[in-house]
This record gives structure tokens, sequence and C-alpha cells, in this order.
């Protein structure tokens, strides 16, 4: 009740604005609650990063330019921005992968996927006018909307997507097998950077109007003069919520596939779950007369749905009333004007909803780190390493020895074969502080997967 | 005309504005209703909240979020301000200056921070992370509450953010925080004060600025805050009075440890063999004495009773004679007994 009679005073200070799930804000508060509650942390600090998630990790300006560029378009107020050396913490390279996702902004449109049409992002009809004022921005060189998007869970594995899952894994793998510390500083920055970026992906679909086909939903006019446009729903939550007041997971979601984080058959993704739950501004029941025996209002999609019976003596308030879910969240406002029952959104509404669907947001998001990571190798030293896993299909294992400085060579390089537990063997070096073990293929699902281990040696 | 219809259209919609700015989502001034403006500029005042004394020398990191695009915007650089407060506590954080065309102003963000205490943030509470209320564009007030043992690094560091300032300010807390995440408290005494039921006293409330000023005469201000060389921790606090404009000798300064009476013991045995010129006195708490050298006084006081030992440091300027600084350690003195009454009835 104090956030939101908190909230409702900041929109009354600031009544409108913006685009996505805000990508320095909630995104990044996001992925932040999500590495807090995966076991990146331990990862880390298992692969040799021993301050983990608060392990001071660097990019050279001069090895990454785009991407320091990129990284200089955000506030470093959010936690994403690195010093002018290009170092900051493993968190902060998980949130600027969060941050960076809907850059350029043309990539923003291949965060929408409506699990009924299976479509992504289409430029909405918005008319004569507004298309022409769309042509004058072109013209004077402003971004112009794309007229479709790629489909968010084709987006995260997509090649033109530098933030892709293969990317991930590629730097991941060197951020183990590189042979300077400094090398596997770079390369596991990198990784976290697109893991930031596949989240943020993800994430994006706890918004209805993303999994509704409502893109008209991110053309509200919105304070700061013509240009100015995008998701009410999302910008209170960046109001609501921040980054730093994003909260923590519901719960940990598993699944066995990528594509299931987003949208199985059986309607267990985050967009099936979130489609099914809430309406979007341009997806509400239609206006409808009352005055049959049964109340039909006609619906964009079959759920969620009407009940039959609504309560008409508070929805003939000017304010209306509100239509819960089972669970008591608002799913619109209602009221009754000449005999008509009409729906909206307003920001009471929104903000339950975003109070409902971001710690389940976080879930998933921190389920789908937790998949990205999921691949753990065992180490065991007897006369030689012994390297196992279990779940792993055809791949291959490289075994590498780090010595007191720090730096790794590689003892050896086996491929593997599907089902075998134990994956090499390899002669245990005669000295060295630490040998680790870094596995590329596939698991038993055929996902591609990299899995990692570690083993202290002190000889 | 072409040109002409993107001129009308121009004209019409405004879509070629040169800078667009959202409405601020804080006041003006504190006693304002008006919004003020993202665009700037900025002042206030910092004080400690524990003593209501200003705080000098506080990072005031100020940060504009820039953004163009429409529908699907993407983030359009940052502009920064980094300054510090001064002698009295007060900042001030210029305008925002001149914008490419076609960016719009969504943000300000201010960030005050001084090692010893919790950073604030004009946007979110510490305590809660809930959304501030109470940020004022003109007229500022920010209280800085002392840092505690008990709070988390981790989120301390995730609050105050990024960037090259910050970073640099905050990276003796990284350590702390990565133990954390790996469920150890960080290494040293966790006595905890505050969550173990024990009353939670800091040197900053055994001392104040009119004490000394009764005593001593000065008639000039201190600008107070911990001392510099070490933070605030769960067993030891610090308070500094640089007098204003004078030189050291003016200066005023207090350390209190708190801990277990047998710990207490051997801190004290450690000031009488580290310190200078010290006599054995024994006038004030369990133990006491004075100690000198050059042109400062110092009076070390150990209770016993309570596991405190505390010392205090005086300019000769200020403390003009050793019984200044022997006063000013019995106010202290009585002041922590009455804060924190001695269950065991001692001395």
């Amino acid at each position: 009740m104090k956030r939101f009679a908190a909230v409702l005073a900041l929109l009354v200070a600031a009544p409108t604005t913006v685009g996505a799930w805000e990508p320095s804000s909630t995104h990044a508060g996001l992925t932040e609650q999500a590495a807090l509650a995966s076991r990146l942390h331990k990862r880390l600090v298992s692969l040799g990063f021993g301050g983990g998630l608060f392990e001071p990790m660097t990019i050279p300006p001069a090895d990454a330019p785009k991407l320091i560029e990129a990284l200089k378009l955000l506030s470093p107020t959010h936690g994403a921005v690195p010093d002018a050396r290009g170092r900051q913490v493993a968190l902060g390279w998980l949130a600027a992968g969060a941050a960076l996702a809907d850059v350029p902004s043309s990539h923003g449109a291949n965060h929408f996927f409506d699990p009924s049409t299976k479509r992504g992002w289409t430029d909405p009809d918005r008319g004569v006018i507004a298309a022409l004022g769309d042509k004058v921005r072109e013209a004077i060189g402003r971004a112009s909307l794309p007229s479709k998007g790629i489909p968010a869970p084709e987006w995260v594995t997509h090649k033109d997507n530098p933030f892709n899952v293969e990317n991930f894994h590629a730097q991941y793998v060197k951020a183990v097998s590189a042979a300077t510390p400094g090398e596997r500083s770079r390369h596991m920055a990198a990784a976290l950077v697109a893991a930031g970026a596949i989240l943020h992906t993800l994430g994006d679909l706890g918004a209805p109007s993303r999994v509704r086909g409502d893109s008209a939903a991110h053309l509200e006019p919105l304070g700061a003069g013509p240009d100015d446009l995008g998701s009410r729903f999302e910008r209170i939550a960046a109001l609501a919520y921040g980054r730093l007041g994003v909260p923590a997971p519901s719960r940990i979601v598993t699944r066995t596939r990528l594509r299931d984080f987003f949208s199985t058959a059986d309607g267990q993704g985050l967009a099936d779950l979130v489609a099914r739950t809430y309406f979007s501004p341009n997806t509400l029941p239609a206006n409808t007369r009352i005055g049959g025996k049964t109340f039909q209002p006609k619906l964009a999609r079959p759920q969620p749905t009407v009940p039959e019976r609504l309560n008409l003596m508070a929805a003939s308030r000017d304010e209306g009333t509100m239509l819960r879910d089972k669970a008591g969240t608002c799913l619109a406002r209602y009221r009754v004007e000449r005999g008509v029952v009409e729906f909206w959104l307003d920001d009471e509404c929104m903000l339950e909803q975003v109070t409902a669907v971001l710690p389940e947001v976080s879930a998933f998001e921190t389920g789908l780190l937790e998949f990205l990571l999921r691949g753990e190798l065992q180490l065991h030293l007897t006369d030689s390493v012994v390297v196992s896993g279990a779940g792993l299909g055809p791949g291959t294992v490289e075994v590498l020895v780090e010595d007191g400085r720090g730096v790794r060579t590689k003892l050896a390089s086996v491929d593997t074969k599907p089902g075998q537990t134990e994956l090499a063997r390899v002669a245990a070096p005669a000295s060295g502080a630490r040998v680790v073990a870094v596995y590329r293929g596939t698991d038993a699902q055929g996902e591609p997967i990299v899995a990692v281990g570690a083993m202290p040696l002190g000889r | 005309m072409v040109k002409f219809v993107a001129i009308s259209l121009c004209l019409l919609f405004a879509a070629c504005a040169e800078t667009s700015v959202r409405k601020a989502p804080f006041r003006v001034r504190p006693d304002a209703p008006q919004a003020g403006s993202l665009e700037g500029p900025f002042n206030g005042r910092v004080l400690d909240s524990t003593t209501h004394q200003p705080v000098a020398g506080a990072l005031v990191y100020g940060a504009w979020s820039l953004e163009r695009g429409a529908g699907l915007p993407e983030p359009a650089g940052a502009r920064e301000f980094v300054g510090s407060t001064d002698a009295a506590g007060y900042y001030k954080v210029p305008s925002l200056g001149s914008l490419p065309r076609g960016v719009r102003v969504t943000e300000f963000t201010l960030l005050v921070y001084k090692r010893g205490f919790i950073a604030y943030r004009s946007d979110r509470r510490f305590t809660d992370l809930g959304p501030r209320m109470d940020f004022a564009q003109d007229g500022n007030q920010v209280l800085l509450e002392r840092w505690r043992t008990e709070l988390s690094h981790s989120r301390h560091l995730r609050f105050v953010g990024s960037g090259t300032a910050v970073a640099a300010l905050t990276s003796w807390e990284l350590a702390d925080a990565s133990a954390e995440l790996d469920g150890k408290r960080p290494a040293g005494e966790d006595l905890r004060p505050g969550r173990t039921g024990e009353q939670y006293v800091v040197a900053a409330q055994l001392l104040t600025e009119g004490d000394i000023k009764a005593r001593t005469k000065y008639d000039g201000g201190f600008e107070t805050g911990p001392l510099s060389d070490e933070p605030d921790t769960a067993t030891y606090s610090s308070q500094h009075f640089k007098a204003l404009g004078r030189p050291e000798t003016w200066d005023v300064a207090i350390r209190m440890w708190r801990l277990d009476p047998g710990k207490a013991q051997e801190r004290y045995e450690e000031l009488l063999t580290q310190l200078p010129g010290i006599t054995e006195k024994d006038d004030v708490g369990s133990r006491s004495f004075i100690a000198s050298e050059g042109e400062i006084r110092g009076v070390g006081v150990l209770d016993a009773p309570r596991g405190t030992v505390f010392l205090i440091t005086c300019g000769s300027s200020q403390c003009t004679t050793a019984e200044d600084a022997s006063a000013l350690a019995k106010i202290v003195y009585d002041r922590l007994k009455a804060l924190v009454p001695n269950a065991g009835g001692g001395k």
C-alpha cells in the first residue's frame, strides 16, 4: 500500500513515459536478482574468480571498442558501466548485458512473442497521420520502427544477435581455457554480457503487450515530446521498483530446453503464462452492452476469461470497479456507461499486475541463468586426473592445468561419446595449483551445453 | 516539396524539437508542491544523521540519463558531474548543458557517498530500496546514516552503482561483499551492536561541538565526520571535529572501541605502550592516562565494566592545558554511563 501510494505520487509528478521493461533499471534489477539467486557466484569462485559476483573483471576498451562505446550510453548510477579502464565486477557485466540488449533499438523489436500466432513484433497500424510523422522522423534521421521483429525465442539463438547463446558458450569456454588470468577475466565478462542480454530477451516476455500481439501498447504518447513513446505498464514497473527494488524470484523455474523457458506446447513458458493471465491495453475485453442472460464480451484471446456475472452496482460509479483474478490481482477496470460495460487498464491496476508478475519473471530468468550454467564436471585425482559428467551427449572435453602464476596450459583434449560418464582420464601433472576442465557439446536433450569443473591441486 | 511537407509536419507534431525533458519525479524545493527540473541545477546540504553536523568532503555524483527513439527507445548517453561537499556540507550540481538534437533527458540521479556512512541516492532508500520521495532540486537535505557492521556490503555495492568515481571509493567493500555471498561474514570481531540487544553507541554521541566550545571557549566552527584513517565498524567508531579555517592544533577527535572487557583491557594496554608521553592518572573511568606529543594532547580511558576504551586527542590551541582534555574525557565518560547503564553496577 505504501509502495502504491509512493508510485502514484511519482506518477502524478511524472505522468507519462517510456518503452520496454526499462533496460538499465528493471532489466538490470531482474538479472541481478537472478544472479544472486543462482549458482553463478559459486561457479565463478570455483573457476578461479575468487570474488565471485564481486570479482572485478576487465575488458580493455581497446579490445572491444564498440561494446565500451555502447556502455558509455548508460548512466553509471544503474551499476552497469565499467570504469575508464574497462573494469567492473562480474555482477555489473551481467547487468550491462541486460541493459545493452536493446541497443540498437531495432534489436528491441526482437523481444516479442505471441504464443497464439508464434509471431514477434509487427509495426502497428497507427493511421495516416502517425505514419506521416514517422516518415518525417525518418527523413530527419530519427530512428524508425522496424516493420517486423524476430520472435524472441528465435532471437536468442539467431546469428544476427551479437549476444546469442552460441557467443555465450564461446566466451564461457575461453573464460576457462584461455591462458592468462587477464584473458579469462575478459572472456568471462563477455560471457556475462551475453548471458545478461539473453535473460533480458526472456524477461521482456513478462510484459503482457509483448505476448499478446499488442505492439500498439508500446506507442502510447508519453511525456517528453512526440518521440517519447512507449509502454506505460513497463514505465510503472520502473517507477515502482527501479533496479534496486526488483523482487527476488518467487521460485526457480526448471526447464530442460532453452525454448521451453519462452513457450511450450503445453503452455509452460513465460510467454504462455503471461499471455493467458493478463490483458494488455489493446487486447482488453470488448465494450459490451448488458442485457442478455449472460455477459460474454468478445475476447482477443481465449484467456483470461471474464466472469459471466460482474458487479454492475460498483461498475456504475465513475471510477468503475476492478475485475480481479483468483489470486486477487487486478485484470482490468470496468464501468457501465449508458448500458455498456467498458474495460480499461489504469495505473493502479497495472501496478498490481507488475507486482504479481515481476517475481515470476525473476523466477524464469533465474531458471534460465541456471540452465546456461547447468553443465558441471567432476574432477578426481588418483594417479591421474579423471573428468566425469552426467547427461552429456557428443562433444569435446579439454583438460588444463594452472600454475602458480595463474597461467593455464592444455593437458589433453578428448572427444566424448553420448552417455559416457567418464569423459577423460589424463596423467596427473607434476606440478600446478589447479586443474580445470571444460566440455563443449550437447546434453542428453540435444541442447548445446558447456560444462566446467575445477579442482585444486596444491602441488 | 518534400522539405515543405517535412517542415509542416514538424510544426504540426513538434517532431523536430531540439531536446525534450521528462517531468522530474522530485520537487523543486522541499516545501514546494511543484515538480523540479531534471536539467538542474541542484543544491543541498549533507549532514550526519546522528549528530546533524555537516559532512565535508563527501562524494557528490550526479548522472543524467539520455534516450532517443520512439516506441523502441535506446539509451543515448549519460552526462556526469563529480564533486564533493564543502566544509559546511553544502553541494552544488550545475545545470545540464546542451545536448544533441533528438535526445531526451529521462532521468537524473544524485549519489552522495562518504566512507563510514551509508550512501544516499536521490531515487531510492537503502533501508527498503523503496522510492525516495523527499529529494528536492533546490535546498535538498541529505542525512547520511553511519555504517553499521550488520549491514550488507553486497547490497550496498549494488546500491551505489558503478562508474569510475564511485568504483574507486567503494572498492574496499568488494571483499566483504564477496564473503557475504560465500556465507561468511567479514573477518574480525562481530559484536554487531544493535543485534544483541545492547545499546548501540557511536563516538559522535559522546562528544559534541557544544561540549568542546563550552569547555575551551572556542568561537569558531567545526566540520565533523568520522576520521578518515579507519571506517566505523561494530567495535570501533570515531568523530573528528575539524576546526574551520584553522590549523590542526584547533582540532579535536574521539576514537572509541567497544569490546568485551578482556579485549578492552588489551586495547588499553596497547595504547599505553604505543602512545608517547604517557602519564597514568586513573582519574576517569576504571583507568586513564594523559599523553602528549608536540602540539597534541591525548586522554585515554578504560571503562572496564562496559568493555569500552576511548581516546580523545585535542590540539594545543584548542586544549590549552591538559586539564581541558581531561575535562572533555570526563564529559564523554559521563555520557557513556548515561547511554549504557552498567548491569554489573561497576564504577
